[in-house]
């Protein structure tokens, strides 16, 4: 092991506004031991503030349209319906798959999302270990795929904590009279009692895993700062308007509880380290304690996240780390690049991030490489066919069936899938709009907010991208759509509402269902009008459109209505700063400062407003403030190189128009100003042409961008080795055992992707002397002639797979996308024959039936659902291998080419008891029509 | 590397104290607000006061001064129970407006958990819990019941600094339990059964805390002790 080893803790939501009275107060000495050695500072988040999104960019040191996670849940393949997001989501390699790739050991615990857990060298235990998804005193086992190595299974499932275990010893510190709470009705307290149980249990298998597993980084992440907050921040003092004074009473010490019982927590983890260890407490983004607080949580998903603050903490303390001081302008993509420099590992360049060098007492040598994805070797991640996409998994699920091989999923669970992939669409787009690339976000936006016109928040972004790509045509006619539709929006669910409470006139509010709550809420939600957003939106139009006067006007309406909305007088500070009425923008920016004092908008427009009254000094120090609060604004880059110009400094003002452009290569303004500076003042002519051209370059993208000649050359980043080998795809393997029972007792199950012989098969065997199951549901047609040999309930297999014993003695057809299904028991002596087609003509098979049938399909491009068809076949014949299902592998091919030697094959798997000569007779040349040329198959 | 720029603009002098301010201002974003603090004993914990065919009393000192109640358990010679309190110059319990016609006083109240202790309520001397005897007294035998007090820890002047808390009491006659009682340092009112937030450490959510040595002794003493989990 290396003696400088890194112990990285995550405290999700943790917020030095709740920790900061804490520490004077003296209740978190355990972190104050750990700061006061160190160096502590704000971690600024990323937007959307999703944490799978942002731990994942800790993890990788990438934003998320770049590492692929990119919300809660994503579509389950194996069950059509939807799961919490999985590790099989993320394209690249996280921290711990370049340290494996370098011989280092990690013990990662909780992150989110690690399920299922990664073979690395070291230890996994996924974010779903510390789950209580079972009652007290019922068996609760891990989830598979939760541990690895698989030998700590059994000892680390004995470190989780049951709620039920909890004592009122334990609850007690957190609300001293939960004796008066009926528990009965009241489920708060039980919630209380998971999350400590919770995040008792990821300690347990950290302080376990810390002293007897060797490792050169841990990794321990605790959702539970972030939960009890969810829960419980609504009653923190100060005392917050709508809640009763009873429970403000019960609950106000549950979040100061919370982060006390975390300083306990992480006391006993850095009693477990050494001097020689770099420890490094980070969240991923805070949590509004104050006046900031929503009243009301919007109602979508992930609803819950307005909640969240865009700073979060970071500490750092280790040997070669300053003592005791604070560092500015960290970002959460940081934390990847930092540690890998701690090991002395080069940085990615296609991170986000960059080392946050001002931590270290001397500045560490720096060496980069183009990315860690292209570096071959072993690193610990999935395996490639485990690796699927998800959402490319569930698309081509979606092709078959469309293809009518596959159930039709419920309306509800169609809709949850829909609604996941639509999340991650949106989130996407959000990533983009976050790093200033609207131009890639634009397409996302358009498609899904035509789509769904009835939710406003995708227009709305659309709409803010227009602006920030100078479309502002576009955005008036946008503008126009959005009104007109939130008010035949409004109408609509006013009269659903109406209908809805003429329909429930006798029932009583309170003996209303959960799901009738929520519909409720939804349509009162819909039924409303927000004046105040309406007039912000027409404010932004008309300040795009140059119309100052008519923007003020808008904005003053909006005040009226809520004068303490930090983007309000953001706004009208912008539309003063446009009519260069400095003293007035001055003014509006401080009001939004006395507001948000931490928001960096306020502080770049308090800089842009002292640049117009020369007062550079301080427009440099408002810069700063803004790029301490967030590092990446290439708009308080350039305005603090603007003023550092102004104030004789033109070495200073050069370094950071450098990082404007970096941030935004094309910011005209930064490069213009770089090429001045460089020729006037540094008499540097040749670098200077350098840039003048780069803003030549520049203008000519701005301008196809705006009007639309440019295309977004990306959408989400390349999935690390995308492609797949499809090499087992015909190959039939060694020669297998058949089954040995009675041709009576013989399930035997015909399987392959559709279209590659499966319906052939049948009708081979049923000449030979093996009859179907199956039914008149789908007859025959023009792709498939001789009938599909299926049965209708195979394409239900999910759902119910009771009917199986009726194909004893029997073949019946299941695709083999639903082959894990088949129900595991020692009465069923199953034997496969499962068909293998080239893929190309599978997929051009597949094309031209959903064309007869006027069908959609997976809507992926051929390649990618080949690359997929393929990962599904290769885990399918992992699985018939694992459960010991004799299988006989057939080429399609082969059948159409010489029947008669594949018809020994079948006869020999059964042990000779079949029609040789009915199997091959059965085949018909008709039925290739399919094949393409050699040269494409 | 790019984050030396805002390191290398830092020079200027007037930046730089402008950083240290900033710095100081995120450091202190909000400081800790006054709060009331509630002081009372552990809970769980169980005083019992036996009476003989002659009588037996404790003192309970709540604020680390002079006792302020002592509880009196007495047993005629015809076996009956008597149980009452006694209270120190500066102490005053809640009584009851129900005045028994044998005495011709208030008795101490039997509150509930929840009630208020507070200003407005009607506070007097002590008197008898319950006498078997007669069956009077407010609290009911066997049951346990909240006894609201309020005492002045500046003696020179009763009245100026009342403290506001409440005692957990069960009595038969014959025999008196305390097991909890807290008061509120503030002066501010009081709920009965509202308890102090603990310290979480070292007690059992210490324990916890620990991690895996942790959760293994806690269910090992449970075990010792004889819980099912």
């Amino acid at each position: 092991m290396r003696d400088n080893r890194v112990l990285l803790i995550g405290w999700d939501a943790a917020d030095w506004k709740i920790i900061n009275p804490l520490l004077d107060a003296g209740k978190m000495p355990n972190l104050e031991e750990l700061l006061n050695g160190g160096v502590m500072g704000n971690l600024a988040t990323l937007s959307p503030a999703l944490s799978p999104m942002l731990w994942t960019s800790i993890a990788t040191g990438k934003r998320p349209f770049k590492h692929g996670v990119l919300g809660f849940t994503e579509p389950d393949p194996h069950s059509g319906s939807i799961r919490p997001i999985t590790s099989f989501s993320r394209r690249t390699r996280a921290l711990w798959n370049m340290l494996h790739l370098n011989g280092m050991k990690s013990n990662v615990v909780g992150w989110w999302p690690s399920h299922p857990a990664e073979p690395i060298d070291g230890v996994m235990v996924s974010n779903h270990y510390h789950k209580a998804v079972a009652p007290m005193d019922n068996p609760w086992p891990l989830r598979p795929g939760t541990v690895h190595p698989k030998r700590l299974e059994m000892e680390l499932a004995r470190l989780r904590l049951h709620p039920g275990e909890l004592a009122a010893e334990h609850i007690a510190p957190f609300v001293p009279n939960f004796s008066r709470i009926d528990q009965d009705k009241d489920q708060r307290l039980e919630t209380l009692a998971k999350i400590i149980a919770e995040c008792t249990g990821i300690n347990a298998a950290a302080t376990a895993l810390i002293q007897l597993e060797p490792w050169d980084f841990m990794a321990v992440y605790f959702d539970s700062i972030d939960h009890f907050c969810h829960g419980f921040m609504r009653y923190h003092p100060p005392h917050m308007q709508g809640v009763s004074e009873e429970d403000f009473d019960l609950f106000k010490g549950v979040v100061e509880g919370g982060y006390r019982y975390h300083d306990m927590m992480l006391g006993a983890l850095l009693t477990l380290v050494d001097d020689e260890t770099t420890v490094i407490l980070i969240s991923d983004h805070g949590f509004h304690p104050d006046h900031l607080r929503p009243a009301q949580i919007p109602i979508e998903p992930a609803g819950p996240a307005a909640q969240h603050r865009d700073q979060g903490i970071i500490v750092m303390r280790g040997p070669g780390i300053k003592k005791d001081e604070i560092i500015h302008g960290a970002n959460l993509v940081d934390i990847t690049p930092t540690i890998l420099s701690l090991y002395g590992l080069p940085v990615g360049e296609d991170m986000d991030g960059i080392p946050l060098v001002n931590a270290f007492a001397e500045r560490p040598d720096i060496a980069t490489i183009p990315s860690w994805d292209d570096l071959p070797g072993e690193d610990g991640s999935h395996t490639e066919d485990q690796s699927t996409d998800p959402v490319e998994a569930a698309a081509a699920i979606r092709q078959l069936v469309d293809l009518g091989y596959i159930e039709e999923p419920d309306e509800s669970t169609d809709r949850a899938v829909r609604d996941a992939v639509l999340e991650l669409e949106y989130n996407l787009a959000c990533s983009y709009i976050d790093a200033n690339r609207h131009f890639e976000a634009v397409p996302i936006l358009e498609k899904i907010s035509e789509q769904h016109e009835e939710e406003s928040r995708f227009g709305v972004r659309l709409l803010n991208c227009y602006h920030a790509l100078g479309r502002t045509a576009a955005a008036r006619e946008l503008l126009e759509r959005l009104l007109e539709n939130k008010q035949a929006t409004v109408k609509r669910a006013r009269e659903r509402l109406k209908q809805w409470h003429d329909q429930r006139k006798s029932t009583d509010s309170d003996d209303l269902t959960d799901k009738e709550r929520r519909e409720l809420k939804k349509l009162t939600t819909r039924a409303r009008f927000n004046p105040f957003a309406m007039a912000l939106l027409k404010a932004s139009q008309l300040q795009a459109e140059g119309d100052a006067e008519a923007a003020l006007m808008q904005l003053q309406q909006a005040e009226a209505l809520n004068p303490e909305s930090v983007p309000l007088h953001t706004r009208k500070s912008e539309v003063y700063l446009d009519m260069k009425d400095w003293v007035n923008a001055r003014q509006s920016f401080e009001l939004a400062g006395k507001i948000d004092a931490e928001e960096p908008s306020v502080h770049i427009g308090l800089c842009r407003a002292h640049l117009g009254q020369r007062h550079n000094a301080l427009a440099a120090d408002e810069a700063l403030t803004a790029i301490g609060l967030a590092y990446f604004s290439p708009v308080a880059h350039f305005h603090l190189g603007v003023a550092l110009h102004r104030m004789g400094r033109p070495v200073d003002a050069v370094e950071a128009l450098k990082v404007a452009v970096l941030q935004n290569p094309n910011h005209v303004g930064a490069l213009t100003r770089l090429a001045y500076i460089l020729e006037k003042r540094l008499k540097d002519p040749l670098v200077a042409t350098d840039y003048r051209d780069l803003a030549k370059d520049a203008r000519l993208r701005i301008r196809d961008m705006k009007t639309g000649k440019a295309r977004p050359t990306d959408t989400l980043g390349p999935r690390r080795q995308a492609t797949t080998s499809d090499q087992h795809v015909l190959d039939i393997g060694p020669t297998q055992e058949g089954p040995v029972a009675p041709l009576s007792d013989i399930t035997t199950v015909v399987s392959g992707l559709p279209r590659s012989g499966t319906s052939m098969m049948m009708q081979m065997l049923e000449s030979g002397g093996i009859s179907p199951l199956a039914d008149a549901h789908r007859p025959a047609d023009q792709s498939n002639i001789l009938g599909y040999y299926e049965d209708v309930r195979s394409k239900a297999l999910r759902r119910d797979a009771t009917w199986i014993t009726e194909a004893r003695g029997k073949a019946v057809k299941i695709i083999a996308q639903l082959l894990a299904n088949l129900p595991a028991s020692t009465d069923n002596h199953y034997a496969v024959i499962f068909m293998l087609r080239d893929l190309d003509e599978v997929i051009a098979s597949q094309a031209d039936m959903l064309r007869e049938q006027d069908k959609k399909g997976s809507a992926m491009p051929d390649i990618v659902l080949k690359s997929t068809f393929a990962k599904q076949l290769r885990q399918v014949r992992k699985l018939l291998a694992i459960r010991n299902i004799p299988t006989l592998y057939v080429r399609h091919q082969d059948c159409i080419l010489d029947p008669s030697s594949q018809a020994v094959r079948i006869n020999a798997f059964y042990g000779g008891v079949l029609d040789e000569a009915a199997i091959a007779a059965a085949v018909s040349a008709e039925l290739h029509r399919h094949r393409l040329p050699p040269q494409l198959g | 590397m790019a984050k030396e720029t805002s390191k290398n603009t830092r020079g200027n002098g007037r930046l730089d104290a402008r950083l240290a301010a900033y710095a100081a201002a995120t450091a202190a974003v909000l400081s800790p607000s006054a709060q009331a603090t509630i002081i009372g004993s552990d809970v769980g914990f169980s005083i019992t006061n036996s009476a003989s065919t002659t009588s037996s009393f404790f003192s309970l000192d709540m604020d680390g001064g002079a006792p302020e109640v002592t509880f009196s358990n007495w047993t005629t010679t015809s076996g009956s129970g008597w149980a009452g309190l006694e209270l120190s110059a500066h102490v005053e319990v809640i009584n009851s407006d129900t005045f028994y016609s044998t005495t011709g006083f208030p008795q101490p109240a039997q509150l509930s958990l929840g009630a208020t202790v507070s200003s407005g309520k009607s506070f007097g001397g002590g008197g008898t819990l319950f006498y078997e005897y007669y069956g009077y007294g407010n609290f009911a035998p066997g049951e346990w019941g909240y006894l609201g007090i309020r005492f002045d820890s500046d003696l020179a002047t009763v009245g100026s600094q009342w403290h506001y808390g409440w005692i957990h009491v069960m009595t038969t006659g014959k025999e008196t339990k305390i097991d909890g009682w807290a008061y509120e340092d503030s002066g501010a009112s009081i709920r009965a059964g509202d308890m102090p937030t603990p310290v979480p450490e070292p007690g059992s959510l210490g324990l916890l805390a620990l991690g895996a040595a942790g959760l293994t002794a806690m269910r090992r003493n449970r075990k010792n002790q004889g819980h099912v989990r």
